[in-house]
Protein backbone atom coordinates (compact mmCIF):
# COMPACT_ATOMS: atom_id res chain seq x y z
CA UNK A 1 0.00 0.00 0.00
CA UNK A 2 2.69 1.95 0.82
CA UNK A 3 4.35 1.90 -2.50
CA UNK A 4 0.97 2.52 -4.05
CA UNK A 5 0.72 5.62 -2.26
CA UNK A 6 4.09 6.61 -3.03
CA UNK A 7 3.82 5.89 -6.93
CA UNK A 8 0.81 7.87 -6.86
CA UNK A 9 2.21 10.55 -5.28
CA UNK A 10 4.94 11.32 -7.40
CA UNK A 11 3.36 10.45 -10.73
CA UNK A 12 0.80 13.51 -9.36
CA UNK A 13 3.74 15.68 -8.26
CA UNK A 14 5.55 15.52 -10.99
CA UNK A 15 2.46 16.04 -13.83
CA UNK A 16 1.38 19.02 -11.78
CA UNK A 17 5.01 20.69 -11.61
CA UNK A 18 5.61 19.73 -15.29
CA UNK A 19 2.28 21.03 -16.57
CA UNK A 20 0.79 23.27 -14.06
CA UNK A 21 3.48 24.63 -12.03
CA UNK A 22 4.93 27.36 -14.69
CA UNK A 23 0.98 28.59 -15.35
CA UNK A 24 1.10 29.01 -11.69
CA UNK A 25 4.39 31.66 -11.20
CA UNK A 26 4.02 34.35 -8.97
CA UNK A 27 6.61 36.91 -9.16
CA UNK A 28 8.66 34.66 -10.88
CA UNK A 29 8.10 32.07 -8.35
CA UNK A 30 6.73 28.97 -9.10
CA UNK A 31 5.72 26.20 -6.32
CA UNK A 32 7.63 23.55 -5.57
CA UNK A 33 5.84 20.46 -5.07
CA UNK A 34 8.77 17.87 -5.54
CA UNK A 35 9.94 19.80 -2.04
CA UNK A 36 6.94 19.06 -0.55
CA UNK A 37 6.92 15.58 -2.01
CA UNK A 38 10.47 15.07 -0.67
CA UNK A 39 9.27 16.48 2.78
CA UNK A 40 6.63 14.03 2.87
CA UNK A 41 8.99 11.28 2.26
CA UNK A 42 10.93 11.88 5.33
CA UNK A 43 7.99 12.84 7.50
CA UNK A 44 5.98 9.59 6.05
CA UNK A 45 8.68 7.16 5.72
CA UNK A 46 11.42 7.72 8.20
CA UNK A 47 14.71 9.08 7.59
CA UNK A 48 16.59 6.43 5.32
CA UNK A 49 13.75 6.44 2.59
CA UNK A 50 13.31 9.94 3.05
CA UNK A 51 16.56 10.46 1.91
CA UNK A 52 16.73 8.00 -1.24
CA UNK A 53 12.98 9.30 -2.28
CA UNK A 54 14.07 12.58 -2.10
CA UNK A 55 17.21 11.65 -4.17
CA UNK A 56 14.87 9.84 -7.11
CA UNK A 57 12.54 12.65 -7.12
CA UNK A 58 15.33 15.56 -7.57
CA UNK A 59 16.97 13.24 -10.51
CA UNK A 60 13.52 13.32 -12.17
CA UNK A 61 13.27 16.58 -11.63
CA UNK A 62 16.81 17.51 -12.93
CA UNK A 63 15.56 15.31 -15.74
CA UNK A 64 12.63 17.85 -16.41
CA UNK A 65 14.53 20.88 -15.74
CA UNK A 66 17.34 22.68 -17.56
CA UNK A 67 19.36 23.35 -14.61
CA UNK A 68 22.47 22.23 -12.98
CA UNK A 69 22.17 18.51 -13.51
CA UNK A 70 22.29 17.22 -9.98
CA UNK A 71 21.70 19.29 -7.93
CA UNK A 72 18.19 18.96 -7.45
CA UNK A 73 19.56 15.41 -6.24
CA UNK A 74 21.11 16.28 -3.72
CA UNK A 75 18.98 19.49 -2.20
CA UNK A 76 15.95 16.77 -2.59
CA UNK A 77 18.02 13.77 -0.88
CA UNK A 78 18.68 16.22 2.37
CA UNK A 79 15.43 17.59 2.09
CA UNK A 80 14.08 14.22 3.00
CA UNK A 81 16.78 13.07 5.36
CA UNK A 82 15.97 16.17 7.39
CA UNK A 83 11.93 15.59 7.38
CA UNK A 84 12.36 12.16 8.63
CA UNK A 85 15.64 12.94 11.43
CA UNK A 86 12.76 15.76 12.33
CA UNK A 87 10.21 13.70 12.38
CA UNK A 88 12.01 10.52 14.16
CA UNK A 89 13.17 13.56 17.00
CA UNK A 90 10.63 15.87 17.45
CA UNK A 91 7.09 14.49 15.35
CA UNK A 92 5.55 16.89 13.42
CA UNK A 93 2.04 16.16 13.33
CA UNK A 94 0.91 19.63 13.74
CA UNK A 95 0.06 22.09 11.11
CA UNK A 96 1.87 25.05 11.92
CA UNK A 97 5.44 22.58 12.66
CA UNK A 98 4.98 21.17 9.36
CA UNK A 99 4.27 24.92 7.50
CA UNK A 100 7.58 25.55 9.70
CA UNK A 101 9.19 22.62 8.82
CA UNK A 102 8.70 23.76 4.67
CA UNK A 103 10.11 26.79 5.42
CA UNK A 104 13.21 26.00 6.75
CA UNK A 105 13.69 23.28 4.22
CA UNK A 106 12.66 25.82 1.22
CA UNK A 107 15.37 27.73 2.94
CA UNK A 108 17.92 25.46 2.88
CA UNK A 109 17.10 23.80 -0.26
CA UNK A 110 17.19 27.72 -2.00
CA UNK A 111 20.61 28.09 0.02
CA UNK A 112 21.80 24.80 -1.82
CA UNK A 113 20.41 26.34 -4.96
CA UNK A 114 22.40 29.53 -4.62
CA UNK A 115 25.40 28.05 -3.35
CA UNK A 116 26.48 25.81 -6.14
CA UNK A 117 25.54 27.35 -8.75
CA UNK A 118 27.61 30.63 -7.49
CA UNK A 119 30.37 27.57 -7.14
CA UNK A 120 29.96 26.23 -10.41
CA UNK A 121 29.18 29.15 -12.44
CA UNK A 122 31.16 31.89 -10.49
CA UNK A 123 31.03 35.79 -10.72
CA UNK A 124 28.10 36.05 -13.10
CA UNK A 125 25.51 34.16 -10.44
CA UNK A 126 23.66 37.15 -9.02
CA UNK A 127 22.97 36.78 -5.44
CA UNK A 128 20.91 39.31 -4.39
CA UNK A 129 17.89 38.64 -6.82
CA UNK A 130 18.46 35.03 -5.85
CA UNK A 131 17.85 35.73 -2.17
CA UNK A 132 14.77 37.58 -3.01
CA UNK A 133 13.29 35.10 -5.27
CA UNK A 134 14.35 32.36 -2.12
CA UNK A 135 11.94 34.31 0.27
CA UNK A 136 9.25 34.53 -2.37
CA UNK A 137 10.12 30.94 -2.96
CA UNK A 138 9.48 30.12 0.64
CA UNK A 139 6.27 32.30 1.63
CA UNK A 140 4.91 30.44 -1.52
CA UNK A 141 6.03 27.30 -0.49
CA UNK A 142 4.55 27.96 2.80
CA UNK A 143 1.17 28.88 1.56
CA UNK A 144 1.15 25.99 -0.18
CA UNK A 145 1.90 23.36 2.37
CA UNK A 146 -0.94 23.86 5.10
CA UNK A 147 -3.84 22.95 2.38
CA UNK A 148 -0.95 20.45 1.22
CA UNK A 149 -0.48 18.31 4.15
CA UNK A 150 -4.20 18.87 5.05
CA UNK A 151 -5.59 16.60 2.14
CA UNK A 152 -2.35 14.47 2.16
CA UNK A 153 -2.43 13.50 5.85
CA UNK A 154 -5.94 12.26 5.48
CA UNK A 155 -5.10 10.13 2.27
CA UNK A 156 -2.58 8.52 4.24
CA UNK A 157 -4.51 8.24 7.44
CA UNK A 158 -6.77 5.70 5.08
CA UNK A 159 -4.47 4.49 2.71
CA UNK A 160 -1.40 3.99 4.80
CA UNK A 161 -0.97 0.72 7.58
CA UNK A 162 1.01 3.26 9.42
CA UNK A 163 -2.17 6.21 9.41
CA UNK A 164 1.29 8.28 8.12
CA UNK A 165 3.87 9.72 9.94
CA UNK A 166 6.77 7.51 10.57
CA UNK A 167 7.15 6.48 14.25
CA UNK A 168 8.30 8.65 16.89
CA UNK A 169 10.86 6.87 19.26
CA UNK A 170 9.44 6.17 22.78
CA UNK A 171 12.49 7.96 24.48
CA UNK A 172 11.22 11.53 23.45
CA UNK A 173 13.92 13.99 23.06
CA UNK A 174 14.52 17.64 24.78
CA UNK A 175 12.39 19.24 21.98
CA UNK A 176 9.47 16.63 21.90
CA UNK A 177 9.83 17.51 26.51
CA UNK A 178 9.79 20.94 25.62
CA UNK A 179 6.74 20.56 23.59
CA UNK A 180 4.78 18.44 26.21
CA UNK A 181 5.83 20.91 28.85
CA UNK A 182 3.79 23.93 26.89
CA UNK A 183 0.67 21.46 26.73
CA UNK A 184 1.29 20.96 22.88
CA UNK A 185 -0.69 18.02 21.80
CA UNK A 186 1.85 15.33 20.89
CA UNK A 187 0.56 12.01 19.81
CA UNK B 1 24.32 -2.52 17.69
CA UNK B 2 21.59 -2.80 14.87
CA UNK B 3 20.70 0.45 16.07
CA UNK B 4 24.83 1.69 14.91
CA UNK B 5 24.71 -0.62 11.78
CA UNK B 6 21.56 1.27 10.48
CA UNK B 7 23.16 4.51 11.39
CA UNK B 8 25.79 3.57 9.39
CA UNK B 9 24.08 2.80 6.43
CA UNK B 10 22.59 6.00 6.33
CA UNK B 11 25.48 8.01 6.92
CA UNK B 12 27.32 5.96 3.80
CA UNK B 13 23.48 6.92 1.87
CA UNK B 14 24.16 10.22 2.34
CA UNK B 15 28.28 10.23 1.41
CA UNK B 16 27.31 8.13 -1.35
CA UNK B 17 24.67 10.47 -2.66
CA UNK B 18 26.81 13.73 -2.36
CA UNK B 19 29.77 12.76 -3.62
CA UNK B 20 27.49 10.96 -7.08
CA UNK B 21 25.69 14.69 -7.13
CA UNK B 22 28.50 16.63 -7.15
CA UNK B 23 30.37 14.60 -9.60
CA UNK B 24 27.44 14.97 -11.74
CA UNK B 25 26.81 18.83 -11.18
CA UNK B 26 31.14 18.48 -12.35
CA UNK B 27 30.45 16.83 -15.61
CA UNK B 28 27.39 18.82 -16.72
CA UNK B 29 28.86 22.16 -16.24
CA UNK B 30 31.99 20.99 -18.18
CA UNK B 31 30.27 19.46 -20.73
CA UNK B 32 30.93 15.95 -20.36
CA UNK B 33 27.88 14.86 -19.09
CA UNK B 34 25.64 13.72 -22.59
CA UNK B 35 21.95 13.71 -22.00
CA UNK B 36 21.08 10.47 -19.81
CA UNK B 37 18.93 7.88 -21.11
CA UNK B 38 16.69 8.63 -17.96
CA UNK B 39 16.40 12.64 -18.66
CA UNK B 40 15.24 11.64 -22.77
CA UNK B 41 12.59 9.04 -21.72
CA UNK B 42 11.95 11.94 -18.96
CA UNK B 43 11.90 14.44 -21.75
CA UNK B 44 10.02 12.30 -24.47
CA UNK B 45 7.82 10.87 -22.11
CA UNK B 46 6.12 14.25 -20.60
CA UNK B 47 7.24 16.67 -24.03
CA UNK B 48 3.11 15.36 -25.37
CA UNK B 49 2.00 16.09 -22.12
CA UNK B 50 3.10 19.44 -21.43
CA UNK B 51 2.34 20.57 -25.02
CA UNK B 52 -0.82 19.31 -24.57
CA UNK B 53 -1.11 21.57 -20.48
CA UNK B 54 0.72 24.22 -22.54
CA UNK B 55 -2.37 24.43 -25.33
CA UNK B 56 -5.16 23.93 -22.67
CA UNK B 57 -3.36 26.00 -20.03
CA UNK B 58 -3.27 29.20 -23.14
CA UNK B 59 -6.94 28.18 -24.13
CA UNK B 60 -8.40 28.51 -20.78
CA UNK B 61 -5.97 31.55 -20.14
CA UNK B 62 -8.22 33.26 -22.91
CA UNK B 63 -11.70 31.74 -22.51
CA UNK B 64 -11.05 33.33 -18.65
CA UNK B 65 -10.19 36.87 -20.22
CA UNK B 66 -13.52 36.32 -22.25
CA UNK B 67 -15.27 35.60 -19.48
CA UNK B 68 -13.96 38.56 -16.97
CA UNK B 69 -15.42 40.51 -19.92
CA UNK B 70 -18.95 38.93 -19.66
CA UNK B 71 -19.23 39.71 -15.54
CA UNK B 72 -19.66 43.60 -16.35
CA UNK B 73 -23.43 42.87 -18.22
CA UNK B 74 -24.73 39.94 -15.89
CA UNK B 75 -28.06 42.38 -15.98
CA UNK B 76 -28.75 41.48 -19.49
CA UNK B 77 -31.08 38.90 -20.60
CA UNK B 78 -29.81 34.92 -20.42
CA UNK B 79 -30.51 34.74 -24.13
CA UNK B 80 -28.21 37.43 -24.81
CA UNK B 81 -25.23 36.41 -22.60
CA UNK B 82 -25.22 33.19 -24.11
CA UNK B 83 -25.05 34.34 -27.56
CA UNK B 84 -22.72 36.67 -26.55
CA UNK B 85 -20.41 33.36 -24.81
CA UNK B 86 -20.63 31.60 -28.30
CA UNK B 87 -19.45 34.78 -29.94
CA UNK B 88 -16.98 35.26 -27.44
CA UNK B 89 -15.24 31.82 -28.09
CA UNK B 90 -15.93 32.26 -31.46
CA UNK B 91 -14.50 35.23 -31.57
CA UNK B 92 -11.34 34.01 -29.09
CA UNK B 93 -10.33 31.29 -31.80
CA UNK B 94 -10.39 34.16 -34.42
CA UNK B 95 -7.76 36.16 -32.56
CA UNK B 96 -5.89 33.37 -31.55
CA UNK B 97 -5.62 32.35 -35.35
CA UNK B 98 -4.92 36.27 -36.16
CA UNK B 99 -2.17 36.10 -33.73
CA UNK B 100 -0.72 32.97 -34.81
CA UNK B 101 -0.35 34.84 -38.33
CA UNK B 102 0.91 37.94 -36.66
CA UNK B 103 3.45 35.72 -35.08
CA UNK B 104 4.20 33.56 -37.95
CA UNK B 105 4.30 36.61 -40.29
CA UNK B 106 7.24 38.15 -37.70
CA UNK B 107 9.25 35.00 -37.95
CA UNK B 108 9.11 34.25 -41.75
CA UNK B 109 10.31 37.91 -42.00
CA UNK B 110 13.49 36.90 -39.81
CA UNK B 111 13.39 33.64 -41.95
CA UNK B 112 14.01 35.99 -44.61
CA UNK B 113 16.77 37.76 -43.58
CA UNK B 114 18.19 34.87 -41.56
CA UNK B 115 20.39 32.13 -43.26
CA UNK B 116 18.63 29.12 -44.86
CA UNK B 117 20.06 27.27 -41.83
CA UNK B 118 17.31 28.31 -39.25
CA UNK B 119 14.31 25.84 -38.29
CA UNK B 120 11.34 26.86 -36.63
CA UNK B 121 10.22 24.93 -33.72
CA UNK B 122 7.37 24.95 -31.60
CA UNK B 123 7.45 25.69 -27.76
CA UNK B 124 6.03 23.04 -25.51
CA UNK B 125 6.67 23.55 -22.12
CA UNK B 126 8.62 25.41 -19.20
CA UNK B 127 10.84 25.02 -16.60
CA UNK B 128 9.28 23.72 -14.03
CA UNK B 129 11.50 25.15 -11.07
CA UNK B 130 12.19 28.76 -9.97
CA UNK B 131 15.94 28.72 -10.21
CA UNK B 132 16.11 27.89 -13.67
CA UNK B 133 14.51 29.74 -17.20
CA UNK B 134 14.36 27.14 -19.87
CA UNK B 135 11.93 26.55 -22.31
CA UNK B 136 11.34 23.11 -24.03
CA UNK B 137 11.12 23.11 -27.78
CA UNK B 138 9.93 19.78 -30.38
CA UNK B 139 13.01 19.99 -31.84
CA UNK B 140 16.04 18.05 -31.11
CA UNK B 141 18.84 15.59 -32.52
CA UNK B 142 16.61 13.98 -34.90
CA UNK B 143 16.34 17.25 -36.53
CA UNK B 144 20.06 18.09 -36.11
CA UNK B 145 19.41 20.53 -33.42
CA UNK B 146 22.99 20.14 -30.73
CA UNK B 147 24.08 21.97 -27.90
CA UNK B 148 25.00 25.78 -28.18
CA UNK B 149 22.90 26.63 -31.00
CA UNK B 150 21.46 29.55 -31.06
CA UNK B 151 17.82 30.09 -30.48
CA UNK B 152 15.84 33.90 -31.49
CA UNK B 153 11.67 34.71 -32.00
CA UNK B 154 10.43 37.54 -34.35
CA UNK B 155 11.22 40.13 -31.75
CA UNK B 156 14.73 39.11 -30.68
CA UNK B 157 17.08 36.99 -28.81
CA UNK B 158 15.98 33.97 -27.12
CA UNK B 159 19.07 32.16 -25.73
CA UNK B 160 20.88 29.08 -26.37
CA UNK B 161 20.32 25.08 -27.22
CA UNK B 162 21.52 23.66 -23.70
CA UNK B 163 20.81 19.97 -23.77
CA UNK B 164 19.30 17.77 -27.05
CA UNK B 165 17.14 14.12 -26.70
CA UNK B 166 15.99 12.94 -30.27
CA UNK B 167 12.95 14.73 -30.21
CA UNK B 168 13.03 17.92 -28.06
CA UNK B 169 15.40 20.55 -26.81
CA UNK B 170 16.21 22.53 -23.60
CA UNK B 171 16.64 26.24 -24.45
CA UNK B 172 18.55 28.36 -21.73
CA UNK B 173 16.53 31.74 -21.74
CA UNK B 174 18.47 34.83 -21.43
CA UNK B 175 17.09 35.19 -18.31
CA UNK B 176 18.18 32.37 -16.81
CA UNK B 177 21.19 33.24 -13.83
CA UNK B 178 23.84 30.77 -15.81
CA UNK B 179 23.63 33.10 -19.11
CA UNK B 180 25.34 36.04 -19.88
CA UNK B 181 25.75 37.70 -23.66
CA UNK B 182 28.16 40.24 -24.40
CA UNK B 183 26.09 43.44 -25.51
CA UNK B 184 25.72 46.60 -26.93
CA UNK B 185 23.88 49.79 -26.33
CA UNK B 186 22.46 50.66 -29.71
CA UNK B 187 22.19 54.15 -29.25
CA UNK B 188 25.66 55.12 -27.80
CA UNK B 189 27.83 52.08 -28.64
CA UNK B 190 28.49 51.38 -24.97
CA UNK B 191 29.24 47.98 -24.10
CA UNK B 192 28.55 45.78 -21.33
CA UNK B 193 27.28 41.86 -20.45
CA UNK B 194 23.94 41.43 -19.79
CA UNK B 195 23.21 38.31 -17.58
CA UNK B 196 20.14 36.38 -16.24
CA UNK B 197 18.49 37.01 -13.04
CA UNK B 198 16.00 34.36 -13.11
CA UNK B 199 13.32 37.22 -13.08
CA UNK B 200 11.41 38.53 -16.00
CA UNK B 201 14.52 40.81 -16.37
CA UNK B 202 18.28 41.02 -17.19
CA UNK B 203 20.81 43.00 -15.82
CA UNK B 204 23.33 44.81 -17.91
CA UNK B 205 26.54 45.03 -16.24
CA UNK B 206 30.06 46.66 -16.48
CA UNK B 207 28.59 49.99 -18.56
CA UNK B 208 31.19 52.58 -18.66
CA UNK B 209 30.07 55.63 -15.68
CA UNK B 210 31.02 58.05 -18.77
CA UNK B 211 28.18 56.52 -20.82
CA UNK B 212 24.84 58.53 -21.05
CA UNK B 213 22.50 55.57 -21.02
CA UNK B 214 18.50 56.42 -20.92
CA UNK B 215 15.54 54.39 -20.31
CA UNK B 216 14.76 53.34 -23.67
CA UNK B 217 17.44 52.41 -25.29
CA UNK B 218 18.14 49.54 -27.03
CA UNK B 219 19.98 46.81 -26.37
CA UNK B 220 21.82 44.48 -29.34
CA UNK B 221 24.49 41.69 -29.04
CA UNK B 222 28.19 42.88 -29.84
CA UNK B 223 28.95 39.90 -31.56
CA UNK B 224 32.06 39.14 -29.08
CA UNK B 225 32.47 36.09 -26.87
CA UNK B 226 31.77 33.95 -30.21
CA UNK B 227 28.49 32.55 -30.06
CA UNK B 228 25.97 35.27 -30.63
CA UNK B 229 26.09 37.21 -33.86
CA UNK B 230 26.33 40.81 -34.13
CA UNK B 231 23.20 42.90 -34.11
CA UNK B 232 20.64 40.44 -32.55
CA UNK B 233 17.98 42.47 -30.56
CA UNK B 234 18.35 41.69 -26.68
CA UNK B 235 15.89 44.19 -25.34
CA UNK B 236 15.16 47.80 -23.65
CA UNK B 237 16.79 49.38 -20.52
CA UNK B 238 14.06 49.89 -18.49
CA UNK B 239 16.29 51.40 -15.07
CA UNK B 240 19.57 52.75 -14.77
CA UNK B 241 22.15 52.47 -11.52
CA UNK B 242 25.16 53.02 -10.73
CA UNK B 243 27.26 49.61 -9.56
CA UNK B 244 27.31 49.03 -5.84
CA UNK B 245 31.24 49.46 -6.37
CA UNK B 246 30.82 52.47 -8.04
CA UNK B 247 33.15 51.84 -11.20
CA UNK B 248 30.63 51.23 -13.84
CA UNK B 249 27.00 51.54 -14.50
CA UNK B 250 24.20 48.42 -14.18
CA UNK B 251 20.73 48.96 -16.27
CA UNK B 252 17.82 46.43 -16.31
CA UNK B 253 16.50 45.25 -19.42
CA UNK B 254 13.52 44.10 -20.41
CA UNK B 255 13.85 41.40 -23.08
CA UNK B 256 12.44 42.20 -26.32
CA UNK B 257 10.81 38.49 -26.23
CA UNK B 258 7.83 38.03 -24.08
CA UNK B 259 9.80 34.65 -22.96
CA UNK B 260 7.21 33.85 -20.84
CA UNK B 261 4.32 33.57 -23.37
CA UNK B 262 6.25 32.86 -26.80
CA UNK B 263 4.89 29.68 -28.37
CA UNK B 264 7.22 29.23 -31.46
CA UNK B 265 10.99 30.08 -31.75
CA UNK B 266 14.12 29.75 -34.72
CA UNK B 267 16.69 27.83 -34.09
CA UNK B 268 20.02 28.25 -35.65
CA UNK B 269 21.06 25.03 -37.62
CA UNK B 270 24.51 26.35 -38.08
CA UNK B 271 26.76 27.93 -35.75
Amino acid sequence: MSAIFILNLFIVSFLFQSTLAPYATVASVRPDLILLLACVAGLFFGRRRGLLLGALAGFLQDSLSGGLFGLNILSKALVGLAAGALQRNVGLHHRLLQALLVAVLTAFDGLVTIVLVRLFYGGEALVLPTVVLLVYQTLYNVLLAVPYFAVLSRVARRYLPSGGFADIPAAPSGLRQLLQRTRYRVP
Amino acid sequence: MKRRIAKRKTVLLVVAIVVSSLTVMSLDVQGAKGTTWVESVVVSALAPIQKAATRTARSLEGIWSSYIDLVGVRAESETLRRELRTLQVENNRLIEQNLKLHRLQKLLAVKREAPASMMMANVVGLDPTTWSNVLLVDRGSDDKVSKEMIVVSGDGLVGRVIRTSPRASKVLLLTDVRHAVDALIQRTRDRGVVVGMNRSSCLMKYIPLEAKVEVGDRVISSGLGGLYPKGLIIGTITRVAKSSGGLHQEAIVRPSTDLERIEEVFINAKR
